[in-house]
């Protein structure tokens, strides 16, 4: 009965060596000439090669590194010269010898992608690095769609203008310096202002918005990205975000390439028409790596010993976020990149370059970090430009006010001092700065939807919180939200499908607030 | 401007290609002189590695390795060395023999910086590769 033995499958076993037959059969050996190259030189991540006179830029070259195993460690061809190619290396290359055969494979570095990377933690091959086993296709089966690193950004045609927006959670950002799908909002701050954590919120936010996000950590101390995972499977985040990461201790060409990686992941959803949100932590350290990776290369220098093209290496990265137009599947990638100051210097090399290349920044300032502004969001130094075509309408109806009271608030600030001295309307206008200032600071990972962002600040710009102690505030704030979620949800929800704040809507929102001051106060002087 | 190993081993070239023995003579002792004078005397080595690989270049030769599993006929030889011979547009072949009995059966030529893989272990490979992907 042997030959009539089932496998799980239900194909006998005779079926599957008929197969293998037939397969080994079938097999045609065809010899054909390959190109090789020999190692000349080899160090620091990168290595010579001789020979080699086909590859192509950017090709994925395969080192036959000898000894007792026999394995191979890729490389990309950066450096095309008359007789050699100049490679960095990708993995280990202490094993690398000078002598060692080189094969071009006459693909451009390209790493796998597929339904199942979402909730990993890959490294910039797309190899899962978080002991979860190998990565699947949605099928079940291995993963055969490979995506190119490099890719030309998307064109004209197949565009469309920021028109959705991108909800952070964060009040601050969200009224005053919106962000949209398909946008590219800088992050700039001095290291200890936040920059990580305003992004990691902005994940958080994302949950039920059908957004799909990418951490990609470039030169990263390992133990902060342990902390952001764990952080992030907590808030249950993990779901639909993935994780690129270099580390600090991977060799400069995996970071060159992890963000090119996860923007690579990033267009395989967008392709699907999905919105992604990619984070980019940090390009200062990605520019270090390439600069790194160049010098070896004997590429040029120049200012601040960055080489020539480190202006393209950036704006071709972030050039890569759109919004795709409903013809072409409606996608989009949002890039939400970090630079890290040193000493608040914004005009420094690489800040200057990312901040013209993106559609506006968020300055964190340590300052106001210290002062116990958190987010240290510097409001006058932050803008976007794309995002307000994209707020919903209610937002930018209360949000207008509000930039002018912060704004209002800042040339008067300096007079605060004199207290009584000063006339009604100063006095009034500081004190209503204050509170804003108070209602804009908010805890890590507690992001707030918007429909409650639009309620909180319709109440301080109308004046609602004008007679709460400035230091009461916050408790203000927390049971105001627990009163519109318990008492007056069908406001919320309004506010949230609407997208609007109509007058009807208004007036019941005002209504609410007005009776829940009442209940406050009565409560408080019980 | 620096010169290199390989510009040297050029000039080299060009001041023995096709001069008579005393000329060429002469010129190659004052071509060692210009190398002790430019302090390039420890590069020397890669300056005669140079000038054979141009040498082989102006002239047609080809320079290729057969590996084979076991000792082969000179005639089987002959046949692949003419192979190359036609494929490379070479005029003048060089062959060497090297036994490897890792390769198994067949053989591997290597030219510049081509392999070609004829060997059973290559086409073992192969299959392996054809089956399991």
């Amino acid at each position: 009965m042997a030959t009539n033995e089932k496998n799980s499958n239900g194909a006998s076993k005779d079926f599957i060596i008929e197969t293998l037959k037939k397969q080994i059969q079938d097999f045609k050996a065809e010899t054909a000439t390959e190109k090789v190259g020999r190692v000349v030189e080899v160090g620091d991540g990168i290595a010579r090669i001789s020979g080699l006179s086909d590859a192509m830029a950017s090709e994925m070259l395969e080192f036959e590194v000898g000894g007792e195993k026999k394995s191979s460690v890729f490389g990309v061809a950066l450096n095309l010269e008359e007789d050699q190619v100049g490679a960095m290396i990708l993995g280990e290359y202490e094993n690398i010898k000078e002598g060692d055969t080189v094969k071009s494979t006459g693909k451009i570095l390209s790493i796998p992608v597929s339904d199942g990377v979402l909730g990993r933690v890959v490294n910039p091959l797309g190899m899962p690095v978080d002991g979860k086993g190998e990565i699947l296709s949605a099928s079940g089966g291995l993963v055969d769609t490979y995506y190119p690193i490099e890719k030309i950004a998307p064109g004209v045609i197949t565009r469309e203008s920021v028109n959705q927006p991108l909800q952070t959670g964060i009040k601050a950002i969200d009224s005053m310096i919106p962000i949209g799908r398909g946008q590219r909002e800088l992050i700039i701050g001095d290291r200890q202002t936040g920059k990580t954590a305003v992004a990691i919120d902005a994940i958080i936010n994302q949950k039920g918005q059908d957004v799909i996000c990418i951490y990609v950590a470039i030169g990263q101390k390992e133990s902060k990205i342990a902390r952001i995972v764990a952080e992030l499977e907590k808030k249950g985040a993990m779901e639909y975000t993935i994780v690129v990461i270099a580390g600090a201790s991977d060799p400069a060409a995996l970071s060159f390439v992890s963000p090119y990686a996860g923007c690579a992941i990033g267009e395989y959803f967008m392709d699907q028409g999905k919105d992604v949100l990619v984070i980019y932590d940090d390009l200062s350290k990605h520019a270090w790596a390439y600069r790194q990776v160049s010098l070896l290369l004997r590429r040029p220098p120049g200012r601040e010993a960055y080489p020539g093209d480190i202006f393209y290496l950036h704006s071709r990265l972030l050039e890569r976020s759109a919004k795709m137009s409903k013809d072409f599947g409606g996608g989009s990638i949002t890039a939400l990149p970090i630079i890290e100051t040193q000493a608040g210097d914004v005009s420094a090399y690489i800040p200057t370059n990312v901040i013209s290349i993106t559609d506006g920044q968020i300055y964190l300032e340590s300052d106001l970090f210290y002062k116990g502004i958190r987010p240290a969001l510097n409001v006058g130094l932050s803008v976007s430009r794309v995002g307000s075509a994209a707020q919903i309408k209610a937002m930018k109806k209360v949000a207008g006010k509000l930039r002018m009271d912060l704004a209002q608030f800042r040339e008067l600030e300096a007079f605060a001092q004199f207290g009584s001295d000063l006339d009604e309307a100063t006095r009034k206008q500081i004190e209503r700065g204050r509170r804003t200032v108070e209602i804009l600071k908010q805890d890590q990972y507690v992001p707030m939807a918007v429909e409650n962002q639009v309620a909180i600040i319709y109440a301080l710009t109308n004046g609602y919180l004008d007679d709460v102690e400035v230091e009461k505030i916050q408790d203000w704030e927390a049971d105001f939200h627990k009163y519109m979620k318990e008492m007056k949800k069908d406001i919320l929800t309004e506010i949230k499908e609407k997208k609007e704040l109509t007058e009807e809507i208004e007036e019941k929102l005002k209504k609410a607030i007005e009776e829940f001051r009442d209940v406050y106060s009565n409560g408080n002087h019980k | 401007m620096r010169i290199t190993a390989r510009q040297l081993a050029e000039t080299l070239f060009e001041l023995t290609d096709r001069k008579s023995e005393s000329e060429a003579k002469k010129n190659i002792s004052q071509f060692a002189d210009f190398v002790v004078k430019k302090k390039k005397l420890k590069e020397l080595g890669k300056i005669i590695e140079n000038f054979g690989k141009y040498y082989n270049l102006k002239n047609g030769v080809v320079e290729a390795d057969v590996i084979t599993a076991e000792k082969i006929e000179a005639k089987t030889l002959k046949n692949i060395g003419d192979y190359v011979k036609r494929n490379s547009k070479a005029e003048k072949i060089i062959l060497r023999n090297e036994i490897d009995k890792g390769i198994k059966g067949g053989f591997i030529v290597k030219v510049n910086d081509e392999i070609w893989n004829a060997s059973i272990k290559g086409k073992l490979e192969a299959l392996k590769k054809a089956i399991t992907t």
